[in-house]
């Protein structure tokens, strides 16, 4: 199979702040992940993962350099076309406090889908199916009565909502002890398997050890790179 | 050294011939500790110097089953609640090869990467057969003790380029 | 997770994100969608942060319940003429009244108000009964039905009340009266009396005397009004009561016509000079009618708009801080619903949708518990307690109004947030820095400009009408809201110096400038509009103050028996000595003209003199004119013995206090007569003295003067001094003495100088104080509480360094003071302005002129002169330190300072 990457950076820089206080918080990283693909992104903090993320999503813009999601250069878009294309194209995943408290577990994955004017009753419809992809049987409990695990479930679900297939995720097992971290992992894993393109970033090598390719970020550039498995290899 | 507790071990669950103990003892270890059958029947013999295991009556296709004696159990519990000191693990080759290419001011950090990266491949490999096999609990545990130490060495390794890094000698190296 | 295989996503790969804007709407898609959402959200969110979402909908509901009550209430007392058709027409297709006319006359729709051209035909003989029926057409059956008053004889003189006749068992008068007691009169010698006659002494079955006739008749029932319950009335046949039955007196029958009385049916009736109430027309009302059009009283409007203006300011400003804390608390939960591809506009509308949820539910609540009370009234007939009771009429359209107002209100105050909401950088509140766009420092400069605008605007205002400077007041008002947070900024850099609680409590206030300032902007606003009115009010007082004359004392009163014959003031003079016993009686003397028609003097002051541009002095008395008697009248009047003014007095000179209005000695006085010939002056000899209290004298005149200018005099006026013979007077004894006088006859007037009444200046600085104090410590603890939970982990940190609890009250207390203290000191500084300028147009600009402006009458000249102005400074004393202290001394009191461990949320 070969087809045109889901997410691309090519040559991206961020700088923070200007003058002598600036941060390069990324230095001339280029990357992509194609469908069915796991990259895992690793480094000390301060390395520039999490701008990393944030470029990806269109939740950050680069100083230089280009980032494409599904084919659509995200420099030209404006902030309501960007969040758009989040709503579409990208899934956000967090390290905690990922649903919104105020709303059950089914209502929080239908919250993209509705803000893209989908109605209640068909957003519904699909985040119960989402939920019970991800094996969550219980789609109207409120985030704090559902387990670490669980909420992590939920935010996977709803990252994959609707049509999308990129989703980034930062240190989503960061709150986890290790059985329900591998959880985690084994569901992005799959998720992956079926289609999408997942995007993680952590600083725990037992979890980046799932992922085909794994990235070394140093001082904001890409140190070293895994070659991807064989197995997976195109 | 644990292959006497292992074999111990298999062997309070009830009698076994010798090839039976060499496969159940790579099945529980995930075949990441091979053993010959050589190694299984020496140290069943020392067992039975020390009196830890008895040998049964010949049969007719000169197989000997092994039992454990009394002595043998009170070994193994004594194995099983007596802690691992350190000082029992064999020397690690990764620590020395660091230590003395800092101390012959070698640059360490292609060291580093090198050995990242192929650890992380190690890992790869741990989490593959860790998500493919449909392995018992016992195995699963070997597995995810390998998993642990390799991600132990990668914090280590990391924490060593960190120090490393900022420390005036290995600065130039750097740029 | 629609999407399944590597597949499907292949095939979908075709719709890209850039021209996702333009996928046709499938189905299942909703404009809405996005709304619901974000409603759903805030719906949720109102009902985990209780105690939050609980204050703003008082904040906002109360406004709302208070006004939709009031209204509501105020609608039920107000009796339409449509609700007033049962007790005006009982069933009777009209009410015919005539006028003294026979010509011509114009009405309004109600019947109500009628007016008679310039030159009348004035009625020669009463209308029959028949001529009335000819003019309705055949078929019609008349029933008289006469209204009016009738004197009827009490224990101690006559009492005056409301006379209806009517036979009241004829069947068109159903429902003008309710029957509560007895039966309803069978012939003319009984009648029947409302509750309140009953009140007065009359009882069922026994016999009264009517009118100054004294007829006897018997009551037999008691009957009340629909509506008027407090009224004293008597209803009996018709010729009973009512003595006088000439056209335009009352008289009139109720019609029960064939066909209903149109508008047409009325204007041929007030052709021939008859004025109709009809069913038909009132319940129907006509387009094209009515030569009484309310006049729109603009100064009104704009008062109830400046009203309307402040509540909703006032509530926006207090629920601002709720908000400002709601968002910082959400946050994350934004940048979450960002990441999830909420927009900018998004992320506003979940905020503005807080706005809504509360405004609306507050709003509601306030509806409809406002209306239920109103109900409640209505039910348990408390219009009793006021003496009217309309039936249940709730003012929709107002109603609503008000509901509306509530939920902008709430959709107003968080605006601000919203935007905010909008500006948040999500990166950084995804990665637990600050993400808060940093406050901006108000508008500055808009807020310069709307502040010198409204200075501008007020200098013109002063020369229009009050209520236009308060409206200038307005605009300054919104600049320096706008101000705020600079104003804000700058009193934290002057805390730098104050100990350790206080610079901390100061500093906090100003990093989370959004909440504060509009804490303080509410308390600033509170403060101002109270100060202005309590320095409005106090000027406007001390100017009446200032021009207050009366011509008698304090403590003495005036009996005046206008134009009685000697025998009757006989009567009346022994009456006031019976019930004065021991109070010694000055009589005086009343000037009557050459013929012996009583006239009126009033003095007349030349212009330069200190009172109004010259003219008439307008003083308080049981008339203008002033006393005219003997030496013991003005020893009395002067409040002292001075030898050279009596001697003066004796030798027929009017003796005078006040030195500006003797001129060439002489003092002016216009005389004012009823008859025909028309006000002229005259001057009499006349000395200055000073009076004991010069306020309370004006000019006493002894009748040889009064004579000898070509006037006659009478002994028909009574001073009785009662302060000074200690006879102690309150008012059901000056109600009843009032009365008994006045029922002696037509003339008799009875007048007790009170001195000056500041009025209730004491009680109404009270209630501005009063509602200051709910405003200014609502605002403050509001946002005191809400910033506690701010600053709980900076109190943690304090404990855990060893701060004692005392120390972190301070905290607290020192946060109340920042936000009251400036709050009020700004607002009662922009208060004091607004209050000179309106006390400068109340005390020097007498007519309103806003009509002059609006009819292009051009720019009213600056009102010329010193204003009174006075400042209430005790008043004053205790908003600017009292409130600040006491704000302060509560949020201490009740700051909670038990040490939760708390984690920080990034």
């Amino acid at each position: 199979m070969s087809f045109d990457p889901v997410v691309r950076l090519a040559d991206v820089t961020r700088v923070h702040g200007d003058g002598p206080q600036a941060v390069h918080a990324l230095r001339g990283v280029s990357m992509e992940v194609a469908a069915g693909e796991l990259v895992a992104v690793m480094g000390p903090s301060g390395s520039g993962k999490s701008t990393l993320l944030n470029l990806a999503g269109g939740l950050d813009r680069p100083t230089s350099g280009a980032v494409t999601v599904e084919g659509t250069p995200l420099t030209s878009l404006t902030a309501k076309e960007l969040a758009a294309l989040r709503r579409r194209h990208a899934g956000y995943v967090f390290q905690d406090l990922n649903l919104i408290p105020s709303l059950t577990a089914a209502e929080n994955v239908m919250l993209p889908r509705e803000l893209d004017g989908v109605r209640a009753r068909q957003a519904r419809r699909e985040a119960l199916a989402a939920l019970a992809e991800v094996g969550l049987d219980e789609p109207d409990r409120f985030p704090d009565e559902l387990s670490g695990g669980q909420r992590q479930r939920v935010a996977i679900a709803r990252a994959l909502a609707g049509e999308r297939r990129l989703l980034l995720a930062d240190e989503p097992t960061g709150a986890l002890d290790t059985p329900t971290g591998d959880e985690v992992l084994r569901l992005l894993r799959a998720r992956c398997d079926a289609g999408a393109a997942v995007l993680l970033v952590t600083h725990e090598s037992r979890y980046a050890a799932w992922a085909d390719r794994v990235v070394f970020l140093r001082d904001g550039e890409i140190a070293d790179s895994t070659d991807a498995a064989p197995e997976t290899a195109r | 050294m644990a292959i006497r507790q292992g074999l111990l071990a298999l062997l309070s669950m009830g009698p076994r011939y010798g090839y039976q103990l060499r496969a159940e003892f790579e099945a529980s270890t995930g075949a990441t500790w091979p053993l010959n059958i050589g190694q299984v029947y020496t140290t069943l013999s020392r067992l039975e110097r020390d009196g830890l295991v008895a040998p049964g009556e010949q049969d007719d296709q000169g197989r000997v089953v092994y039992s454990i004696t009394e002595a043998g159990r009170t070994e193994l519990e004594r194995w099983l609640s007596t802690p691992v000191a350190p000082s029992d693990r064999p020397r690690d080759e990764l620590v020395i090869k660091l230590a003395m290419a800092v101390t012959a001011r070698a640059d360490v950090r292609p060291v580093i990467q090198a050995q990242r990266t192929a650890t992380m491949r190690a890992l790869q490999e741990l989490v593959r057969a860790k998500r493919v096999n449909g392995a018992g609990a016992a195995q699963l545990l070997v597995l995810e003790s390998m998993i642990f130490r390799a991600e132990a060495e990668q914090r280590w390794l990391d924490h060593c380029e960190a120090v490393l890094t900022a420390s005036p000698q290995t600065q130039e190296t750097q740029t | 997770m629609s999407a399944g295989t590597p597949g499907d996503l292949l095939t979908e790969r075709g719709g890209r994100p850039g021209d996702a804007e333009e996928r046709p709407p499938a189905a299942g898609r909703s404009p809405l969608a996005a709304l619901s959402a974000a409603l759903r959200i805030s719906r949720r969110d109102a009902r985990r942060a209780k105690g939050r979402s609980a204050l703003v909908m008082v904040m906002i509901g109360l406004p709302v319940l208070v006004i939709t009550l009031l209204l509501t209430l105020l609608e039920i007392a107000d009796i339409s003429s449509r609700e007033g058709l049962g007790s005006n027409i009982g069933a009777a297709d009209a009410r015919i009244k005539t006028t003294s006319f026979r010509g011509e006359v114009y009405q309004d729709v109600a019947g109500r108000l009628w007016a008679a051209p310039a030159d009348p035909v004035e009625s020669t003989r009463p209308w029959t009964a028949s001529e009335v029926t000819a003019l309705l057409g055949a078929g019609t059956r008349l029933v008289p039905a006469n209204q009016g008053s009738v004197d009827v004889r009490g224990k101690e003189g006559y009492d005056h009340v409301s006379a209806h006749e009517v036979d009241l068992r004829d069947p068109l008068a159903a429902g003008l009266y309710r029957l509560v007691e007895g039966r309803l009169p069978a012939s003319p010698q009984e009648v029947v009396i409302s509750p309140e006659m009953r009140e007065r002494g009359a009882r069922l079955g026994a016999t009264l005397a009517v009118t100054r006739q004294d007829r006897p008749v018997r009551v037999v029932g008691v009957i009340e009004h629909p509506h008027e319950l407090a009224r004293a009335e008597i209803v009996g046949f018709p010729g009973v009561l009512l003595l006088d039955r000439r056209d335009g007196n009352g008289t009139g029958w109720l019609a029960d016509t064939p066909q209903p009385v149109t508008w047409a049916d009325v204007r041929r009736l007030n052709a021939a000079g008859l004025v109709a109430q009809s069913r038909a027309v009132i319940a129907d009302p006509p387009a094209d009618t009515a030569p009484y059009t309310p006049a729109n009283n603009a100064n009104q409007i704009v008062a109830i708009g400046l009203a309307g203006v402040m509540i909703v300011l006032e509530v926006v400003l207090l629920a601002g801080p709720a908000f400002a804390v709601g968002l910082r608390r959400r946050r994350r939960e934004l940048a979450l619903i960002a990441a999830q591809g909420g927009s900018p506009g998004h992320l506003r509308l979940v905020v503005l949708a807080d706005g809504l949820v509360l405004g609306g539910g507050a709003a509601a609540l306030g509806l409809v518990l406002g209306v239920g009370l109103a109900c409640l009234a209505v039910l348990l007939e408390a219009g009793r307690l006021v003496g009217r009771a309309g039936p249940l009429d709730i003012p929709w359209g107002t109603v609503a109004a008000v509901a509306l107002l509530g939920v902008l209100s709430g959709l107003a105050a968080a605006v601000v947030p919203a935007v905010q909401a909008g500006r948040q950088d999500v990166a950084a509140v995804l990665g637990g820095r600050r993400g808060e766009a940093r406050d901006r420092a108000g508008r500055p400069v808009l807020g310069a400009v709307l502040l010198l605008a409204g200075i501008v605007a007020a200098v013109f205002a002063v020369r229009v009408e009050a209520v236009w400077v308060f409206a200038a007041a307005v605009l300054s008002q919104l600049g320096l809201i706008a101000l705020t947070p600079r104003l804000v900024r700058g009193a934290a850099g002057l805390a730098a110096r104050l100990p350790l609680p206080f610079r901390l409590a100061a500093r906090d206030a100003s990093r989370h400038r959004g909440r504060t300032a509009s804490a303080v902007a509410a308390v600033m606003t509170a403060t101002a509009a109270f100060t202005a009115a309590g320095v409005a009010v106090s000027s406007d007082v001390a100017d009446r103050r200032d021009a207050f004359q009366a011509t008698i004392p304090a403590g003495t009163m005036g009996v005046a028996g206008w134009g009685l014959d000697d025998g009757r003031w006989a009567e009346v003079a022994e009456a006031v000595r019976e019930r004065l016993p021991g109070v010694p009686l000055i009589e005086a003397a009343e000037p009557r003209d050459a013929e012996g028609a009583v006239v009126d003097l009033h003095v007349v002051s030349d212009p330069g003199a200190p009172f109004l541009s010259g003219g008439e002095v307008h003083v308080q008395g049981v008339s203008n004119t002033p006393p005219i008697g003997d030496a013991r009248l003005l020893r009395l009047v002067q409040g002292r013995s001075d030898p050279v003014a009596a001697e003066a007095f004796a030798a027929g000179k009017a003796v005078v206090f006040d030195p500006a209005l003797v001129r060439d000695g002489r003092l002016k006085l216009r005389v004012i007569s009823a008859e025909d010939t028309g006000p002229w002056e005259i001057t009499v000899p006349a000395v200055a003295a000073a009076a004991a209290d010069p306020r309370h004298a004006l000019v006493v005149l002894p009748a040889s003067a009064v004579e000898s200018a070509g006037l006659t005099t009478a002994p028909r006026r009574l001073y009785a001094d009662l302060a000074g013979a200690g006879h102690r007077t309150d008012l059901e004894w000056e109600v009843r003495f009032e009365r008994d006088l006045m029922t002696m006859g037509q003339g008799v007037d009875v007048y007790l100088e009170r001195g000056f009444e500041g009025g209730d200046l004491a009680l109404q600085l009270w209630l501005l104080l009063g509602a200051a104090l709910v405003l200014v410590l609502g605002g403050t603890l509001a946002a005191t509480g809400l910033a506690a939970a701010d600053l709980r982990p900076d109190l943690a940190t304090m404990a855990s360094v060893g701060a004692p609890p005392g120390t972190r009250r301070l905290v607290v207390a020192g946060q109340a003071g920042f936000v009251a203290g400036l709050g009020v000191l700004v607002g009662a500084l922009a208060g004091v302005v607004t209050g000179v300028g309106a006390a400068w147009n109340l005390t020097l600009q007498k007519y309103s002129n806003t009509a002059v402006l609006l009819q292009g009458g051009g720019l009213p000249p600056f009102p010329e002169g010193t204003p009174t102005v006075e400042i209430p400074w005790p008043f004053l004393a205790a908003v600017v330190i009292g409130l600040p202290v006491l704000a302060a001394a509560v949020a201490g009191a009740f700051a909670r300072t038990g040490v939760a461990l708390t984690r920080r949320m990034t």
